[in-house]
């Protein structure tokens, strides 16, 4: 949590580094992936260029912890490179390593929650969310530069959502899932997840209103 | 519905936001939004909010590049990607071949044990080196190594706990794979498999411990991934021998 971040909203993540090999702005997915299904990490870098900002964003926006939002990104990444000979092109690259990441963070989340399940809490919070430690915004890492100021509020408020609520507003307010969609991810019911995204949407009206 | 009745829920609201009222239900509410100014205001913040939350951007970068240690990381698990089960077998050849290749997939395990017989002791060798030279360098006192689960894996080189991390989860996967279909596999086979199990389990913990003691030896990070491969490779062989019994 000590990390400060700055929310840099990239629009210019495309040419940030041009690969090693080739003429990767002609390769499209089924290229990019073939070369580096055989080894070229050069190829994986350029999917890397060009992803990173949506997986960071959302693993960002799901852990409220930069720290621990760039070790679950690499972990994505790392994760996409094992399982390169199962992408089969049915679905994009993009929605694809989505996928991974929104495992990986709740693989990550069910970790955490276990971890802290270990630990005896003298202050053991009432919360239906056992590990939720809602963090004040100011202490989550998170500066937010640029935008408008209610960008900002609501983004703060987002971070300071306990972790259940949170992870259903992200994916369906922000990431646009369905709840089935969700249920499947989660392994939790759709009546739940209504009630969470009820939950979310109330608390973040609260804090935005003051 | 009118500004006199019950007011709805926000749950109820917010269900009618995402269109998941029924059609007499979201009529009623809709009647109620009409004359209730409260409810409406409410509703509109709630509109507004999803709009907002839906517009945000979608590609937030890092403070810091990712990509070094994230290469480095890709680099060392270029020895982990192993062959697909689609490329051993399964080419519908028959029974006696499947055999065959069954008898061989025992033979190759069994080279594998003293492989890794052979791995450990190296481990060992180096660990004990290592130990005395560390002991006589520093102080007459004995330095004890704890073995590596129950020590902080903080004390681990940082680029290696990402790739200890990962090949830690693959085994855990391959295990529970390996776990599910020892029903499938022979006594003989089960058998051999667990020996050399426990001979690599144990050059990791040993490599492990050596690595803790001494962060920066590359030799002992060497080892140990060696260590982590031969352990994915025997899970994955087992697994794949398993899933064609």
């Amino acid at each position: 949590m000590s990390t400060n971040l700055a929310w840099k909203h990239s629009t210019d993540f495309m040419t940030a580094v041009p690969p090693a090999n080739g003429s990767p702005e002609r390769d499209d997915d089924a290229q990019l992936i073939e070369r580096a299904k055989a080894g070229e990490v050069d190829a994986f870098e350029y999917v890397y260029r060009r992803e990173v900002g949506r997986v960071y964003a959302l693993c960002l926006r799901m852990t409220a912890d930069a720290a621990r939002a760039r070790e679950v990104t690499q972990s994505v990444f790392i994760r996409a490179w094992d399982r390169l000979a199962s992408f089969r092109g049915d679905s994009q690259l993009s929605s694809w390593l989505h996928r991974i990441a929104v495992n990986e963070v709740l693989v990550e989340a069910r970790s955490d929650r276990r971890r802290r399940a270990r630990v005896v809490l003298a202050d053991d919070q009432s919360d239906e969310d056992p590990g939720a430690q809602v963090d004040a915004p100011e202490t989550t890492g998170i500066t937010l530069p640029d935008d408008t100021e209610t960008r900002i509020d609501l983004e703060k408020a987002i971070s300071a959502l306990p972790p259940g609520a949170r992870t259903v507003f992200v994916l369906h307010d922000i990431e646009g899932y369905r709840h089935e969609e969700i249920s499947r991810m989660t392994g939790s019911a759709e009546g739940t997840l209504r009630a969470q995204l009820h939950r979310a949407r109330k608390l973040l009206m609260e804090a935005l209103s003051r | 519905m009118n500004e006199n009745r019950e007011h709805p829920d926000f749950e109820v609201l917010s269900d009618h936001f995402d269109g998941y009222l029924s059609g007499q239900d979201a009529a009623l509410v809709a009647e109620h939004l009409a004359v209730c100014g409260s409810c409406a205001a409410t509703y509109k913040t709630l509109g507004s909010l999803v709009a907002e939350a839906s517009e945000l951007p979608k590609s937030v970068l890092p403070g810091d590049d990712l990509w070094v240690d994230l290469r480095t990381s890709l680099e060392n698990r270029k020895e982990i990607v192993l062959p697909s089960s689609r490329s051993v077998g399964g080419d519908g050849a028959g029974s006696t071949r499947a055999r065959h290749a069954s008898r061989r997939m025992i033979a190759l395990l069994a080279v594998a044990a003293v492989v890794l017989i052979l791995l450990s002791s190296g481990i060992t060798a180096v660990v004990l080196r290592k130990s005395d030279t560390g002991r006589f360098a520093r102080d007459a006192t004995p330095t004890r190594v704890e073995p590596g689960p129950t020590n902080p894996r903080a004390l681990l080189p940082a680029g290696f706990r990402q790739t200890e991390n990962e090949f830690n989860r693959t085994i855990e996967e391959l295990q529970l794979a390996v776990d599910t279909q020892r029903g499938q596999l022979s006594p003989e086979t089960i058998r051999i498999v667990d020996r050399s199990l426990a001979v690599v389990d144990s050059a990791i913990t040993e490599a492990r411990a050596a690595l803790l003691a001494d962060p920066n030896n590359q030799m002992l990070i060497d080892l140990l991934s060696a260590s982590y491969q031969r352990k994915l490779d025997l899970l994955r062989r087992t697994s794949e021998l398993g899933s064609r019994t």
